[in-house]
C-alpha cells in the first residue's frame, strides 16, 4: 500500500503479558478438556475441505489444534513448562510466530465445525480457533479487511457505513418496484413501525448490491400478509465480531439489533438469509448480554412455516430446472436449519437434489469464518473450494440455491473460478418468483376484487369473464377454453336455479365433458372460478338422478 | 533397587495416579463450560447417553471415517479390556469363573496362558498397527512426544509380560502372595525375574502418567462428546 489508509476506530494494542492473560482467560472447561483429550488420531482429516482439497498434512484440524494448544502451554510458567522438552522456548508471541498462527487460525480454518461432527471425542475446532482469533484481534494480528469490517460496523452501525439516509431510500425505492410487481399501489415495506410483531433485520450486502433481495422477501411477508417492521437506524444482522473473537465487539454489535427490538416494541427478530447472522442473534447474544427475552427466528424457517400453515400458496411450475440447496455451516450445523430449506425448496421448485453429503454433514462452501473478507487468504479458499465445486457437479444442478450471503458470495466465486455454469441464488428469490399471491386484483375499470381465504370471491357480483380468468390462474389452470367456459356458465346458471351445487358427475352428464379433466385439483376448484360465494359448513349437493326440473 | 520396584513404588503409582486424576477433573470443573451443541440434537437424555455408549462400545464414529483405523482401534482397546480384566487373578484367584466353565486343577492354568497370550496378542496387534501408523508420512506431521511414547510404553509393557509367560513363567499363586503383601501394607520382594521387574515398573510409570496425558480419554471422552448433543 502506497497511502496509509486512514483509521477507522482507535482500538488498544495488548501487550505481550496482556495477550498471555487473553488467551488464559479464553481457557474455559471446553478447551481444557479438548487440549487434553485429543488423540491426534487424524480422523477430523477428510473432514476439513482444505484438507481433502489440498492433501497437506498441515491442513489437518487436529493439526491446527495442536498450534493452538502448543501456545497454551507455552503460557505456562510452572514444573511442567520445564520438564515438557519437547514444547519451544519462549511464549510463542513474537511477530513471526504470531504471523504464522494467523495462517492456521485464519488463513487455513473457517470454523465450520465439520470435524467436530467426525471426532470421535467430540471436540470443538471452532471454540478453539475463536479463542486465538480474539487473542490476534488484540494483538492488531487479525486480517485487515475483516477487522475493518468489525470497525466499521461498531462505529456506523453496519458493515458497509451505509447512512441512514441511503438505507430509507434503497427501501422506498424497492417498495415502488413491489407494487409494481404485485399490481397494488398499497403494499409497504414497513421501516420504523412501533409495535409490529417482527423486527426484519437485513444483510447490508442485500441493500447495497442486491436491494432485489429485499423485494423478494418483502413479496413474501405481503403474501402472508405479516406484521413486521425494518428498522431506519440499525437494520444489520451480520456480525463480524463473531470471526475475529472479539467478545466486546461482538456484543456491542449484537445490542444494535438487540436495542432496536425493545424500541419498536418487537417481540421476534426475523433474520434475512444470512447464516451467522442468525446464529450469532439466536445462540450468541443471549450470553454476550445475558438476556433471553427475545425470539430469532430464520427466514427459511419463517417461510417453511408459512408454507405448511398455507399461509402463501406456491406454484413450483416456474422453477423448472434443477436445483440444489447448499446447506450453510451455521444454519445446519450450528444453527438447527436442516428441514426447513428442504421444506421451502421442495415447494418452490420442480427438480430439488440435494448435494452428497447434505444437511449437518455438507462440507463449507469454503467463505466461512468471516474468510470473503481476508483478501491475503483468497488463494488457500478458492483451491479448498475444490471440494465444493465437485459436490455441485455431481448434483448436475443448474441452479445453487443456499440460504446466507457469505455462501452466495463464495459460491458465485467457486462458480466462476471452476466454471460450473450454474446460477447461484437465494432460497427467497425462487420462492418469491413461485409465489402465487394475488388475493386481490384490479380490473381493467381500476376496481378492486378481493378473493378470500379458501379462495372463493369475496363479492360473487362482480364476476366476468375477466375475474374467472383471474380466479382460475389462482387456481394454476390457465388460460380457460371454450369448454372450460361451457360448464362455468353451466354452474351459474345452475346455482341460480337451484341455490345447489351440481355434483362434478352431473355436469359430466349434462354436458358431455370431463370437470376434473378441465379443474384439475379439488372438486371445489370449478365452483371457485364460476364465482361462487363461499359456501357454509354444509354444501347442498345435487346428485345425478335428484328431481329438480 | 527391588526393594524400590515392588516396595515403595506400588504406593506412590496408587497415590499419583488418584490424586492426579482428582486434581485433573477439579481443575477442568473449577472453569466454566460453554456449549458446543451441534444440530440436531438428542432428543433426550437417554438419547444421549445411548448415543456416548454406543459410540464407546462400538467405535461407530471411527468406522464411518477409517475402516482401517477401526480395526486398529477395536484390536487396541478390546485387547486392553481383556488384559486389564486378565490382571485381577494377579490379586485374586478368580475362583467362580473357573467353576462356572468346569475348569479344574492344572487346565485352570492352562486356560489362563491361552486367554491371556491371546488377549496381549490382540493388544500387541493393535499397538504395533498404531504405531506404523503413526510413522506414516501424514501421521508423523500430526504426531507429538504423547502419541509415540505412549504407544512406545504399551509395548514394552505387552512385549514384557508375553515373554514372561513364554520364558521366565511364574505362578498365578507367587503374584497373588505378593499383592496381598501390598494390599495388607506388609511388601516384601518376594520375586526374583528380571522381565516381571521390568513389566511391573513401566506399567506403574504408565499408571503415574495417565492423568498428565492423552490418556484421560479414558475419563473426558464420553463428558466431552456429550456436549455436542444438548
Amino acid at each position: 500500500m502506497t497511502k496509509a489508509a486512514p483509521i477507522i476506530r482507535e482500538r488498544h494494542q495488548g501487550t505481550r503479558e496482556e495477550l498471555s492473560n487473553f488467551l488464559l482467560s479464553k481457557l474455559n472447561r471446553n478447551l481444557a478438556v479438548y487440549f487434553q483429550t485429543c488423540q491426534r488420531c487424524g480422523l477430523c482429516a477428510d473432514s476439513c475441505h482444505y484438507y481433502r482439497a489440498t492433501g497437506d498434512p498441515r491442513m489437518i484440524p487436529a493439526y491446527k489444534i495442536e498450534q493452538v494448544r502448543k501456545l497454551y502451554q507455552r503460557q505456562r510458567n510452572d514444573w511442567r513448562r520445564k520438564v515438557s522438552f519437547w514444547i519451544p522456548s519462549g511464549d510463542g508471541l513474537n511477530e513471526e510466530e504470531l504471523q504464522e498462527l494467523k495462517d492456521v487460525v485464519f488463513g487455513r480454518c473457517t470454523m465450520c465445525r465439520r470435524c467436530t461432527l467426525t471426532c470421535p471425542m467430540g471436540i470443538d475446532t471452532g471454540m478453539i480457533m475463536r479463542a486465538a482469533r480474539g487473542m490476534l484481534t488484540l494483538a492488531h494480528k487479525a486480517p485487515k479487511g475483516l477487522q475493518d469490517t468489525v470497525d466499521i460496523h461498531v462505529k456506523t452501525g453496519n458493515n458497509m457505513g451505509m447512512d441512514s439516509e441511503e438505507f430509507v431510500e434503497t427501501v422506498k425505492w424497492m417498495e415502488e418496484e413491489l407494487q409494481k410487481d404485485i399490481g397494488d399501489p398499497n403494499v409497504r415495506i414497513p421501516i420504523d413501525k412501533e409495535g409490529a410483531k417482527n423486527l426484519w433485520v437485513l444483510n447490508p450486502r442485500e441493500v447495497k448490491f442486491f436491494p432485489l433481495l429485499l423485494q423478494a422477501q418483502a413479496k413474501i411477508f405481503h403474501a402472508a400478509g405479516e406484521s413486521y417492521t425494518l428498522s431506519s437506524k440499525y437494520w444489520d444482522v451480520t456480525n463480524y465480531a463473531l470471526f475475529n473473537g472479539d467478545d466486546k465487539d461482538a456484543t456491542t454489535i449484537a445490542g444494535y439489533v438487540l436495542g432496536e427490538a425493545d424500541r419498536l416494541g418487537c417481540d421476534t427478530i426475523i433474520c434475512t438469509e444470512c447464516g451467522h447472522g442468525m446464529r450469532q442473534l439466536k445462540y450468541m447474544a443471549p450470553i454476550w448480554l445475558k438476556r433471553a427475552d427475545f425470539k430469532v427466528r430464520a427466514f427459511v424457517e419463517v417461510v417453511a412455516n408459512y408454507i405448511q400453515s398455507g399461509r402463501i400458496r406456491l406454484n413450483p411450475a416456474v422453477n423448472k430446472e434443477r436445483v440444489t440447496y447448499h446447506d450453510p455451516c451455521n444454519q445446519a450445523r450450528s444453527g438447527n436449519y436442516i428441514e426447513e430449506p428442504r421444506i421451502v425448496l421442495r415447494n418452490s421448485v420442480m427438480d430439488f437434489v440435494d448435494l452428497t453429503p447434505h444437511g449437518r454433514n455438507n462440507f463449507c462452501c469454503g467463505g466461512g469464518g468471516g474468510a470473503l473478507t481476508m483478501s491475503e487468504y483468497r488463494k488457500w479458499r478458492l483451491e479448498a473450494a475444490k471440494v465444493k465445486a465437485d459436490q455441485i457437479k455431481a448434483t448436475e444442478a443448474k441452479i445453487v440455491a443456499t440460504s446466507c450471503h457469505n455462501c452466495i458470495d463464495q459460491l458465485t466465486e467457486i462458480n466462476r473460478h471452476y466454471k460450473l455454469n450454474v446460477k447461484v441464488v437465494n432460497t427467497c428469490e425462487l420462492t418469491a418468483d413461485a409465489i402465487v399471491l394475488p388475493r386481490r386484483m384490479f380490473l381493467s375499470t381500476g376496481a378492486p376484487v378481493d378473493v378470500g381465504e379458501r379462495g372463493y370471491l369475496k363479492t360473487p357480483a362482480v364476476w366476468n369473464h375477466e375475474v374467472a380468468q383471474f380466479l382460475a390462474t389462482n387456481e394454476q389452470i390457465g388460460e380457460l377454453k371454450e369448454q372450460h367456459w361451457q360448464v362455468l356458465e353451466y354452474v351459474r346458471d345452475y346455482n341460480g336455479r337451484h341455490e345447489a351445487w351440481p355434483l362434478p358427475q352431473r355436469i359430466d352428464k349434462d354436458l358431455g365433458v370431463n370437470v376434473r379433466h378441465l379443474f384439475p385439483g379439488s372438486p371445489e376448484v370449478v365452483f371457485k372460478v364460476a364465482g361462487l360465494a363461499e359456501p357454509g359448513d354444509q354444501i347442498k349437493w345435487h346428485a345425478i338422478g335428484t328431481q329438480n326440473n | 533397587m527391588d526393594q524400590f520396584i515392588f516396595v515403595i513404588l506400588p504406593y506412590v503409582t496408587i497415590i499419583v495416579f488418584v490424586v492426579g486424576l482428582i486434581w485433573r477433573i477439579r481443575l477442568w470443573w473449577s472453569k466454566p463450560r460453554a456449549k458446543a451443541v451441534l444440530f440436531p440434537v438428542a432428543k433426550s437424555n437417554f438419547a444421549v447417553v445411548r448415543r456416548v455408549v454406543g459410540d464407546i462400545v462400538l467405535f461407530g464414529k471411527t468406522f464411518s471415517m477409517s475402516k482401517s483405523l477401526w480395526i486398529m482401534t477395536v484390536l487396541f482397546h478390546l485387547g486392553l479390556l481383556l488384559v486389564v480384566l486378565g490382571h485381577i487373578r494377579t490379586i485374586t484367584e478368580i475362583g467362580f469363573l473357573w467353576r462356572w466353565f468346569n475348569v479344574k486343577g492344572a487346565d485352570i492354568d492352562h486356560v489362563a496362558f491361552a486367554m491371556g497370550m491371546t488377549a496381549g496378542g490382540l493388544v500387541l496387534a493393535g499397538v504395533i498397527l498404531l504405531l506404523t501408523r503413526r510413522f506414516t508420512p501424514k501421521m508423523r506431521v500430526l504426531s507429538i512426544f504423547d502419541d509415540y511414547f505412549v504407544l512406545g510404553m504399551l509395548l514394552v509393557i505387552i512385549l514384557t509380560g508375553l515373554s514372561m509367560r513364554l520364558w521366565m513363567p511364574i505362578h498365578a499363586d507367587e503374584i497373588q502372595h505378593y499383592a496381598r503383601g501390598v494390599l495388607t501394607f506388609q511388601p516384601a520382594v518376594e520375586i526374583n525375574n528380571v522381565l516381571f521387574a521390568w513389566h511391573f515398573f513401566l506399567a506403574q510409570t504408565l499408571i503415574m502418567y495417565l492423568p498428565f496425558s492423552k490418556l484421560v480419554h479414558l475419563v473426558s471422552k464420553p463428558v466431552a462428546e456429550s456436549w455436542t448433543m444438548r
